[in-house]
C-alpha cells in the first residue's frame, strides 16, 4: 500500500502549494460545512410541516399583505406567521423595474433558503397594471413555501415552469383589462379636448382672457396625458401578441363563471362575480382626475384580472397537489411499472396542462379559496387607518357567505373531507361554526397527537406481551398458527385492543433497547397484533385491489383499507406457501382462494394483501372475482386472475372444479393453508425467503417487494433487448444466455408478453 | 437619521465648495462622523430605505470615492458629476425607484478585476463580492469580470459610468430583447445586474433576519429583464461585529438551462470560496482596519475565481453532453476489463463520484460514459470527459471526471483535495503500469469522510484516505453479466431499471430503520456492525450491495448513512 501512495504524496503536494498559499491550505480543508442531517429515526419527517403557497401583494397603502394562501387555513395559523414571512420576501423590490417611463417588465424568480427559521421559499414576482395605482403598477408575488430545502431545490425547474404559466394567464387578462381602461381614458380626453374646442369657439366673445388662461394649461396638460397614455397603450398591445393559449384560458374561465344554467351558481362564485363587477367600484373610479386620487381605496386584485385569478386559483391547487407530497413517499399498492420507456422526456414535456374550469368550480377547496380571495383582497386594498370600515366589510362579506345555505354547507363538506385531517388546532377562521371547530379538533388530535399515541401503544404492547409471551417464544412457527387460528382468547384481546385505541395499535420500538434487530421478538408481536386478525373485524367494506396510494414512509401510519395492507401478515400466515403463490401470480396462473362460507372476509383480505403483486393484463386493472359460490368452470379461469371461492360444508375443492381445470390454476385454502400448484425453485424470487419475517411493517415489505419486482424488470429488459438484438435465436436461447432457468424463465416469458 | 444628514450637510456648508467635497473619501467621512457624534452612528443598523434616503440627500458627497492618488480619475469624476447635475433637473420622483440600488463607486476600475477567461463557452460572466455596510447599506466590494478583448478596452470607465446613471439605464431597459443589444448596452445591463445582486443578497433582511451566522443563506435569482441568473451565498467573517458578506456568481439568462443542473456544484464551490474569502478578509482587516470597504486586488483571490471559472468551462467544453453523444462512447471492450465489477460497485458506493485515469483518452472516455449510465441527469451534467489536447487537474465537486496521465504517470491528486470533496471518491486506474489488484480504490466511508474535521491529525497519514477496494456486489456482477451479452445501445434501459431497484431497496432500508430504530450506542468496529449484519440479512443482500443501497438512501435523505453506521445524529 505504501508503494502505491508514494507518488500521490509527491505530486499532490506540489500542486496544492502552487495554487494556494500555505496559510489557507489548512483552513480551507477543515472548514467545510457538514450538511445538516435531515434524519433521525425518532424525528418527524419534514413533510409534517406542510408545504403551502402564499399569494401576496405589496400594497401601496398597507405594505406587504397576503391576499390568500393555499391551503387557506395557513393564513390563520399562528405558528406560521404569514405576515412576517411576507415581510421577508416582499420588502425589497425584486423585479428589475427600471422606473421612469412605462414598460412591461418580465417576471423575476428567486429561490431563497432560510426565509424564516425552517422554511425555504420559491418566490415568483410579477406585476399587474392598474390605472389607479401609484406608477400604474401593483407588485405581487406568489411563493411556494416548503421546509424541505432539498426537495424545493429539486422541483425548482418544474415549479418555475408552472408558475410562469400561471402568471401568464393572470397578466394577459390584466392587460386586456388595462387596455380597455386606457382606451376609455383616451376617448375621454379626446372628448374633453373637443368640448373645450367647442366652448372656446362659442365663447370667443366673452371673458376671453379667463378662458385662454384656463385652456392653455388644460390643453397642454391633456395633450401630454394623451401621449403618455397612447404610449402605454402601444406597450400593452405589443405584449398581447402571441398569447393565444392564455387568451383561450381566459375565455374558458370567463364562460365557466358567467354561464347561467338552470341550477344557481354556488354562493362563492356569486360573491366573486359581485366582487369583480366593475359597478361596485365605480364610485372610486374617477376618470377625469386620476392623477390626484383623493380616495386611497385601491381596487382588489381580482378586479384587475378576474379570469386570470380564477384560473390561477385552480392551478395553484394543482401545483400544491403535484409537489406537496413528501419525497420519501412512493406510489405503492399497485403493480409497479417494470419496463423502461425511452420516451420519458417527451411525455414530460407537456405543452400546457390546461385546467378545466367546469370541474374546478365543483371542488370545495376551490370555492373555499375563492371565498378567501374575496375577503383577503378587499382587506388588502383598504387603508390601514380605516380599520373600522375594513372590519365592517369583512364582517358583511363573511355574513353574506354564511347566510346562504350553500356557502356554509360547502364549507362543511370541505371540513369533513378526509384531506382535512391535518387541520391544526390553532385554526381560527372567524366564520367557523363551533361544530366544525370541534370536528377539526378531533381530527387534529388524530393527526398530531402521536406522542400520546405512543404512550398508549406502549401500554398495549405490554398487555399483549403478557398474554402471548409464552406461546410465541421458542417455536414461534407452530404457536403462531395456533394463536391465529384457535386461540379465541387472543382474538378477543386483539379485538378489545382495537377498540381501546381508535387507530389500532401502533407498535413503537423507539424505547426498546433490543431494537438491534437480531432479536426480532418485537417484530413478531407487531406482525401478530398490529393488524387485525384475518377474519375478525368491523363491518367490511369492499377492500381496494391494486389501487395506488401514497404515504411518506417516515410516518407510522397503518395502511388500513389500502391495497397491500396485511401483506406482512400473509407472509407470516402462509410462510411456506408465499413464495410459490407469488410465483404463480407472476406466471399468470389464476389464483383461487378457497374457504368455507364463513371465511369470505378472510379471502377478501388476502386478496387485498396480494393485489399489489399481480401484474394487470391491461389498463382496466385487475380481473377479480371476489366471491364465487358454485362450480368453477374454465370460463371463469380464463377471464379472472384472482378468484375467491366458497367451498360448502362436507365438500372439498375437488368437487368444485374439474381435474383438467385444477391443473391450470393455483389453489390456496385460506383456512388450512394448503396450496395446490407448482412449486418455485429459482433465483429471481430467492430474496423473498425467511428474511421477510424481519420486516417491521407492510409498508417496508411492500417497498421491498417492489425492489424485487424492479430486479425482475431489469432482467426482463435484458431479455427483451437480447431477443430484439438476435432475431434468429429462440427465446430459450436468450434465457440461457441470461442464466434464466426453469421457473425464472417462466416468469420472464410471461411478463414479456404483457405490456407493462 | 435626519440628525446625521444634518451633520453631514453642515459639514458641507461649512465653507467647502463642490470640488473639495467630492474628494471626501470614505475614511474622511467616517472620521467626520465620529468627530461629531460617534455613539449615534456606530449603533445604527440601517434599513435599505433609510440608507438610500441619506444617499439621496447627500448624493454628490457619497457617490464620489476616488482613490487618493489618481488625479485622472478625479477629473473624470468631476466631469461626470457635472453631467449628473444637469440631469438633476429631470430627476423627478419617477426616478426614485432607483434608490433601491446601491451606488456602485464611480471609479469602477478600482473594484473590477478583468481576470476570468473570456470565451463564448464560459458559463460565468461575473463574480461579485458584496458587503452590508451599517451606514451605506449594500456595497459592491469587488467584481471579477472576463478579460476584456483589446478593442473593448477603449471603453473608458467614464463611458461605463455614464450608463449607470438612472436615465441611461432606463433607456437600456426599454429594449424588448436584451440579447440583441449592442455590447454597450450589455455592459450597462451587467452593471445593473451587479447592483441588483449586491442590493438583494446583502440587505437589511439578512441583517435583521432570523438566520444565524451558522446558517449561510443562499439564493438563486432569475431576472430576465437584466439578462441575468445569479446564485449567491451569504457568509460572515469570523470577526466580532462584522457585517454579512455575499459572494455571487452571475450567469447570462441565455445560459439558464445550462446552468440549472450545475446549481449544487456551484453552491459547493461558493461555499469553499466563501470560507477562503472569509479567511482572506480577516487577514486583510488586520492590516487595513476593521471596516475596510475596499480590499486590495490580490492575485491569490483572483486565482480562486479563475479556478472556478475554469471548472465551469471544462464542463462546457468536455461535458458529457446529451444522451446520444454519451452512447457513442460506449464500447463493449469496457465490460471486458477485469476491473469493471469492482469499479461499478465502488462507483455506486461513493454515490457516483469517480475519477477515471489512464493513458489513452478513448479508453477513459468509454469507461466514464459507461459509469455515467448509473448517474442521474444532474450528476451527468456535472461530469466531464478527457480530451487529449487539454490537461485537467482534479476538480472538486464533479461526479465523474477523467484524468489523462502524462508520460511520467503523474497524477495531479492530493489527498487533501480528495478529502475536501463533498463525497468520498472512487479512483479507477486504467493505466497498465498499475497492477489489477490495486487499480480500484475507494475513499473513506461517507460518515468518516464527513467527520474528518474531528480528527485532523489522524489524517496526516495520507495512506488512510484511499483504500483498495476488492468488493464486488453480487447484483452488480449479475448486471454486468447480462450487459455483456447485450449491444451497447440497449444498456441504458437495463441500467435504469437496475437503478430503480436500488432506489426501492434504499426506500425499504429507510423504512426499516424508521420502524425498528437503530441502537444508539456506537458500534465498536466498523467491520462487524450488528446493525449492518441485520439489515443485510433482512434485505437479503451482501455487504457491498448494502453499502450501495446505503449510499442511495443518503442521497434520498441526507444523514441516513451516519444514522445507520453510527446510530446517532450529531
Amino acid at each position: 500500500m505504501a508503494v502505491t501512495y508514494a507518488d500521490l504524496v509527491a505530486f499532490g503536494f506540489a500542486y496544492v502549494e502552487d495554487n494556494v498559499s500555505a496559510n489557507f491550505k489548512k483552513q480551507r480543508l477543515f472548514n467545510k460545512n457538514i450538511p445538516t442531517p435531515l434524519l433521525s429515526s425518532e424525528d418527524m419527517c419534514l413533510c409534517e410541516e406542510e408545504d403551502f403557497i402564499i399569494f401576496a401583494e405589496f400594497s401601496e397603502v398597507k405594505g406587504p399583505v397576503a391576499l390568500f394562501t393555499v391551503p387557506s387555513y395557513v393564513q390563520y395559523d399562528e405558528k406560521i406567521d404569514v405576515n412576517s414571512f411576507i415581510m421577508r420576501i416582499m420588502s425589497v423590490d425584486y423585479q428589475a423595474n427600471p422606473g421612469g417611463q412605462f414598460c412591461i417588465c418580465q417576471d423575476t424568480q428567486t429561490l431563497q433558503t432560510h426565509v424564516s427559521h425552517t422554511r425555504h421559499a420559491y418566490v415568483h414576482y410579477f406585476t399587474l397594471y392598474d390605472l389607479h395605482a401609484r406608477g400604474f403598477v401593483r407588485p405581487l408575488c406568489v411563493a411556494y413555501v416548503s421546509s424541505n430545502n432539498q426537495k424545493l431545490s429539486k422541483i425548482f425547474p418544474q415549479l418555475r415552469d408552472q408558475f410562469l404559466q400561471l402568471t401568464e394567464t393572470i397578466k394577459v387578462n390584466n392587460r386586456q383589462h388595462f387596455r380597455n381602461e386606457i382606451l376609455t381614458v383616451l376617448s375621454n380626453i379626446k372628448n374633453m379636448q373637443a368640448s373645450y374646442n367647442d366652448t372656446t369657439q362659442e365663447k370667443s366673445g366673452d371673458n376671453l382672457a379667463d378662458i385662454t388662461s384656463n385652456l392653455s394649461i388644460q390643453q397642454g396638460h391633456s395633450t401630454q396625458q394623451f401621449e403618455e397614455f397612447s404610449f402605454m397603450l402601444n406597450a400593452v398591445e405589443a405584449s398581447l401578441v402571441n398569447v393565444d393559449y392564455s387568451l383561450s384560458a381566459v375565455d374558458h374561465w370567463h364562460n365557466a363563471f358567467t354561464f347561467s344554467n338552470e341550477s344557481p351558481a354556488p354562493k362563492e362564485i356569486q360573491d366573486y362575480l359581485t366582487l369583480i363587477s366593475s359597478t361596485s367600484y365605480r364610485r372610486q373610479v374617477n376618470l377625469h382626475d386620476n392623477i390626484c386620487m383623493l380616495e386611497k381605496q385601491l381596487r382588489p386584485i381580482p378586479v384587475l384580472s378576474p379570469w386570470g385569478i380564477a384560473s390561477a386559483l385552480s392551478l395553484l391547487l394543482k401545483i400544491l397537489h403535484l409537489f406537496g407530497s413528501c419525497e420519501l413517499s412512493a406510489s405503492l399498492g399497485h403493480f409497479p411499472s417494470i419496463s423502461f420507456s425511452q420516451s420519458d422526456p417527451a411525455s414530460k414535456k407537456e405543452t400546457h396542462n390546461s385546467t378545466n374550469a367546469w370541474e374546478a368550480i365543483e371542488i370545495p377547496e376551490y370555492l373555499q379559496l375563492l371565498k378567501a380571495i374575496s375577503i383577503g383582497s378587499v382587506d388588502a386594498s383598504m387603508p390601514s387607518y380605516d380599520d373600522q370600515e375594513c372590519d365592517q366589510v369583512e364582517r358583511s362579506s363573511s355574513k353574506e357567505a354564511t347566510s346562504g345555505n350553500e356557502g356554509s354547507s360547502s364549507y362543511h363538506s370541505f371540513s369533513d373531507s378526509p384531506s382535512d385531517a391535518v387541520l391544526p388546532p390553532s385554526q381560527k377562521n372567524s366564520s367557523l361554526t363551533s361544530s366544525i371547530q370541534a370536528s377539526s379538533d378531533l381530527s387534529s388530535d388524530n393527526a398530531l397527537g402521536s406522542n400520546q399515541k405512543r404512550v398508549v401503544s406502549h401500554e398495549s404492547v405490554h398487555t399483549i406481551t403478557n398474554i402471548s409471551v409464552s406461546s410465541s417464544q421458542p417455536e414461534c412457527r407452530e404457536d403462531f398458527h395456533s394463536i391465529l387460528d384457535s386461540s379465541s382468547q387472543n382474538c378477543i384481546s386483539a379485538d378489545t385492543l382495537n377498540h381501546s385505541s381508535e387507530n389500532g395499535v401502533q407498535y413503537s420500538s423507539s424505547d426498546s433497547s433490543s431494537s438491534n434487530g437480531s432479536e426480532s421478538f418485537h417484530d413478531i408481536l407487531e406482525a401478530l397484533h398490529s393488524d387485525d386478525n384475518w377474519s375478525i373485524g368491523s363491518t367490511e367494506e369492499t377492500l381496494p385491489l391494486g389501487v395506488a396510494w401514497n404515504h411518506c414512509l417516515w410516518t407510522r401510519h397503518k395502511l388500513t383499507a389500502k391495497s397491500g395492507h396485511r401483506l406482512l401478515k400473509f407472509f407470516w400466515t402462509y410462510r411456506s406457501a408465499a413464495q410459490h403463490v407469488i410465483y404463480s401470480i407472476l406466471t399468470g396462473r389464476t389464483l383461487v382462494l378457497t374457504g368455507d362460507s364463513s371465511s369470505e372476509r378472510r379471502v377478501q383480505r388476502v386478496m387485498s394483501a396480494l393485489s399489489p403483486l399481480i401484474p394487470p393484463l391491461d389498463e382496466n386493472g385487475l380481473r377479480v372475482l371476489r366471491w364465487h359460490q358454485g362450480i368453477l368452470v374454465s370460463a371463469h379461469i380464463a377471464s379472472y386472475q384472482l378468484i375467491g371461492m366458497c367451498i360448502p360444508e362436507r365438500l372439498s375443492i375437488h368437487d368444485m372444479i374439474s381435474p383438467r381445470d385444477k391443473n391450470s390454476v393455483t389453489i390456496l385454502d385460506v383456512n388450512s393453508e394448503q396450496l395446490l400448484g407448482p412449486a418455485y425453485h429459482g433465483r429471481l424470487l430467492a430474496a423473498i425467503g425467511n428474511n421477510v419475517r424481519d420486516f417491521p411493517s407492510d409498508h417496508s415489505l411492500l417497498l421491498f417487494m417492489e425492489s424485487v419486482l424492479k430486479g425482475i424488470g431489469s432482467k426482463l429488459q435484458s431479455y427483451k433487448a437480447l431477443v430484439a438484438a438476435c432475431h434468429n435465436e429462440l427465446p430459450s436461447h436468450a434465457c440461457r444466455q441470461l442464466e434464466l432457468h426453469g421457473c425464472d424463465a417462466d416468469i420472464i416469458r410471461y411478463l414479456s408478453k404483457l405490456t407493462l | 437619521m435626519v440628525y446625521l444628514a444634518e451633520h453631514l450637510m453642515s459639514t458641507m456648508d461649512g465653507g467647502k465648495h463642490l470640488d473639495s467635497c467630492m474628494e471626501v473619501s470614505e475614511e474622511t467621512q467616517s472620521q467626520l462622523k465620529e468627530d461629531f457624534s460617534p455613539p449615534m452612528i456606530r449603533s445604527v443598523a440601517m434599513s435599505a430605505n433609510i440608507a438610500s434616503t441619506v444617499q439621496e440627500e447627500v448624493k454628490h458627497l457619497i457617490k464620489v470615492n476616488p482613490p487618493p492618488d489618481e488625479s485622472v480619475v478625479q477629473y473624470k469624476v468631476r466631469k461626470m458629476s457635472s453631467e449628473f447635475s444637469e440631469d438633476n433637473s429631470d430627476l423627478s420622483d419617477s426616478y426614485s425607484d432607483d434608490h433601491d440600488y446601491p451606488s456602485i463607486d464611480m471609479n469602477l476600475s478600482s473594484i473590477c478585476s478583468h481576470v476570468l477567461p473570456n470565451d463564448d463557452d464560459s458559463t460565468a460572466c461575473a463574480m461579485v463580492l458584496s458587503r452590508w455596510d451599517d451606514i451605506m447599506g449594500p456595497r459592491t466590494i469587488r467584481v471579477w469580470l472576463p478579460e476584456t478583448v483589446s478593442d473593448d478596452e477603449n471603453y473608458s470607465e467614464n463611458e461605463l459610468c455614464k450608463f449607470t446613471t438612472p436615465r441611461s439605464v432606463k433607456a437600456a431597459c426599454q429594449f424588448s430583447c436584451p440579447h440583441q443589444m449592442s455590447s454597450k448596452y450589455n455592459k450597462v445591463l451587467l452593471m445593473k445586474a451587479i447592483k441588483y445582486v449586491t442590493s438583494h443578497t446583502v440587505n437589511y433582511t439578512c441583517v435583521t433576519g432570523s438566520s444565524t451566522p451558522e446558517q449561510n443563506n443562499s439564493a438563486l435569482f432569475i431576472v430576465p429583464d437584466l439578462d441575468m441568473v445569479a446564485q449567491s451565498l451569504m457568509f460572515h467573517v469570523p470577526l466580532s461585529g462584522s457585517s454579512p458578506y455575499s459572494l455571487a456568481l452571475l450567469v447570462k439568462y441565455s445560459k439558464y438551462s445550462r446552468f440549472l443542473p450545475l446549481r449544487n456544484l456551484c453552491q459547493h464551490w461558493l461555499e469553499r470560496l466563501s470560507t477562503r474569502m472569509a479567511e482572506f478578509l480577516l487577514s486583510v482587516s488586520k492590516v487595513h482596519g476593521i471596516d475596510g470597504i475596499e480590499i486590495p486586488p490580490s492575485t491569490m483571490v483572483d486565482t480562486w475565481m479563475i479556478e472556478m471559472s475554469h471548472m465551469l468551462m471544462s464542463l462546457e467544453v468536455n461535458g458529457l453532453g446529451d444522451h446520444r453523444a454519451l452512447q457513442s462512447y460506449l464500447s463493449p471492450t469496457t465490460l471486458g476489463n477485469p476491473l469493471i465489477e469492482r469499479a461499478v460497485t465502488s462507483h455506486l458506493q461513493t454515490s457516483g463520484c469517480t475519477i477515471v485515469m489512464g493513458n489513452i483518452s478513448s479508453e477513459i472516455n468509454s469507461m466514464i460514459s459507461f459509469l455515467a449510465l448509473f448517474l442521474d441527469e444532474e450528476a451527468q451534467s456535472c461530469s466531464r470527459l478527457v480530451s487529449s489536447g487539454q490537461k485537467y487537474t482534479f476538480q472538486i465537486g464533479l461526479f465523474l471526471q477523467g484524468l489523462l496521465l502524462d508520460e511520467f504517470g503523474c497524477r495531479d491528486l492530493s489527498s487533501e483535495e480528495l478529502l475536501d470533496n463533498p463525497l468520498p471518491v472512487t479512483w479507477v486506474d486504467l493505466s497498465k503500469s498499475t497492477g489489477v489488484a490495486t487499480a480500484v480504490r475507494r475513499g473513506l466511508p461517507l460518515h468518516q469522510h464527513q467527520r474528518k474535521t474531528d480528527h485532523p491529525d489522524s489524517l496526516l497519514s495520507l495512506r488512510n484516505v484511499m483504500n483498495v477496494s476488492k468488493d464486488e456486489s453480487s447484483i452488480v456482477r449479475g448486471l454486468i453479466h447480462d450487459l455483456k451479452r447485450l449491444p451497447p445501445n440497449t444498456w441504458s434501459g437495463v441500467v435504469a431499471l437496475f437503478i430503480q431497484q436500488l432506489r426501492k431497496l434504499a426506500l425499504t432500508l429507510l423504512s426499516i430503520v424508521h420502524w425498528n430504530g437503530v441502537p444508539s450506542d456506537q458500534p465498536k468496529s466498523y467491520v462487524d456492525n450488528p446493525t449492518v449484519r441485520h439489515l443485510c440479512a433482512t434485505l437479503n443482500i451482501d455487504e457491498p450491495t448494502f453499502l450501495i443501497v446505503l449510499a442511495q438512501a443518503e442521497k434520498i435523505r441526507p444523514g441516513a448513512y451516519q444514522l445507520v453506521m453510527e446510530g446517532l445524529i450529531q
